[in-house]
């Protein structure tokens, strides 16, 4: 029975599994206020670091759940799935992501939790992204080798030759860091009506 | 002192990460120790054991990539094995250069008869890796079938599981991967009747990631 084995549970829960995983980001990321641009974009000027705090809380929250998992035999870590490692294609489609993402102030995902909840920006950016798509699914054969490069499944402990178990407390702690780093840009960067400001005449 | 509740989730996912950090993840002995029950009737329903004749026609499948893992001695490994194979006796199997191979690739094991190559294919199982099978009947049935370039009425050999895994066949000299019957000719795949078992299973990809 163990380690669990997703496939095992046969298509229809797999899928029911599924929905319910997306339904629950979909949900948490409306409730975080990820619908919101303005949220989205704060995170650029440093004056609201939401998006670093919610999503990195998600990322540590799952990896010592997923990691406490497997070091107690429940989960077959072979068997989750690890996005290639294609690091030259990444380094430049993160730039012209994060050009996009402060430009109209969403990434695919907080547009369509925009889109769903009938806000005209979600909806034209869901429109812009899937042409975007469109047009590097025409384009990327001119660049496929570049595109290709890399192609290792590849993770920190691999990459710092460090036990799993360790590379989890290293970025717990980094996650701690960021988490702070994160509050005293919050306060440096304020303005008013953002996290970090301090309306000293509110008292007077 | 009273503790914000941001503190309080703080101090509980540093310690938690710090208790896994001490604990460690289980090696590849705890996890077969864990397994061995379920792999070992596995084995029994024969599902992991693949026929010479799939195995020859998977080493000509230019689609598919395959890894052969002789887990044989050395003195067995030079007189004689297949071609391409690697070769890592089953005592110091090393299951972190497997876990390397591609997830996609087939990965035959394989040893005289099949008892040295069931334990190196639980091993390699209770390490995580996935597409691993058995050369059901191991090298001996292999010689048997492709030796005397198939004189023998190949279609009439059963594979009998089970042997005490000494190769039973002599030869003048060692010729390791040269003999003729490391790569047989591929037409030999359809001189015998056997069911396919290669079956890829791969980690169902994510679809986006992040936050999309």
């Amino acid at each position: 029975m163990l380690p669990l084995d997703i496939n095992a549970l046969g298509p229809l829960t797999t899928v029911l599994i599924t929905l319910g995983i997306g339904f629950g980001f979909g949900f948490a990321l409306e409730q975080a206020g990820f619908g919101d641009s303005r949220k989205l974009a704060a995170q650029f000027y440093l004056h609201e670091m939401r998006v670093l705090k919610v999503m990195f809380t998600g990322i540590i929250t799952a990896m010592l759940l997923t990691f406490w998992g497997v070091a107690l035999g429940w989960i077959n870590f072979e068997l989750i799935y690890v996005n290639p490692t294609h690091l030259g294609s990444g380094i430049l489609g993160g730039l012209i992501f994060g050009v996009g993402f402060i430009i109209g102030g969403y990434c695919p995902g907080t547009a369509l939790v925009a889109a769903i909840t009938l806000k005209m920006d979600g909806l034209v950016f869901v429109l812009g992204a899937l042409f975007g798509a469109f047009v590097f699914a025409e384009i990327v054969p001119g660049f496929r080798r570049f595109y290709d490069a890399g192609g290792d499944r590849l993770t920190l402990p691999d990459w710092l030759n460090l036990p799993a178990g360790v590379v989890v407390f290293l970025v717990m702690l980094m996650a701690m860091f960021m988490f702070w780093g994160a509050e005293k840009l919050e306060k440096a960067f304020a303005r008013p009506g953002s996290p970090g400001w301090v309306d000293e005449g509110a008292d007077s | 002192m009273t503790l914000g509740w941001k503190t309080i989730g703080a101090l509980i996912a540093v310690l938690g990460s710090l208790l896994l950090a001490v604990v460690g993840m289980p090696g590849n002995d705890a996890m077969l120790s864990r397994m061995d029950a379920d792999l070992s009737a596995e084995l029994i329903t024969r599902a992991p054991h693949v026929d010479p004749a799939e195995v020859l026609d998977l080493m000509y499948d230019d689609g598919q990539q395959i890894f052969m893992i002789d887990v044989r001695t050395e003195q067995d490994y030079n007189q004689f094995h297949l071609l391409d194979v690697r070769w890592q006796p089953v005592q110091s199997l090393d299951v972190a250069q497997c876990r390397k191979l591609p997830v996609g690739a087939v990965k035959i094991v394989m040893s005289n008869d099949e008892a040295a190559a069931e334990l190196a294919w639980k091993k390699m199982r209770a390490a995580g890796l996935l597409n691993v099978y058995v050369l059901a009947g191991g090298v001996n049935v292999w010689l048997d079938l492709y030796k005397e370039h198939c004189v023998i009425p190949v279609h009439q050999t059963p594979i009998t599981p089970g042997g005490d895994d000494v190769l039973r066949h002599t030869f003048e000299r060692a010729q390791g991967g040269h003999h003729h019957a490391s790569l047989p000719d591929r037409g030999h795949v359809g001189d015998r009747e056997f069911e396919r078992k290669v079956e890829l299973t791969r980690p169902s990809p994510a679809v986006g990631g992040g936050c999309g």
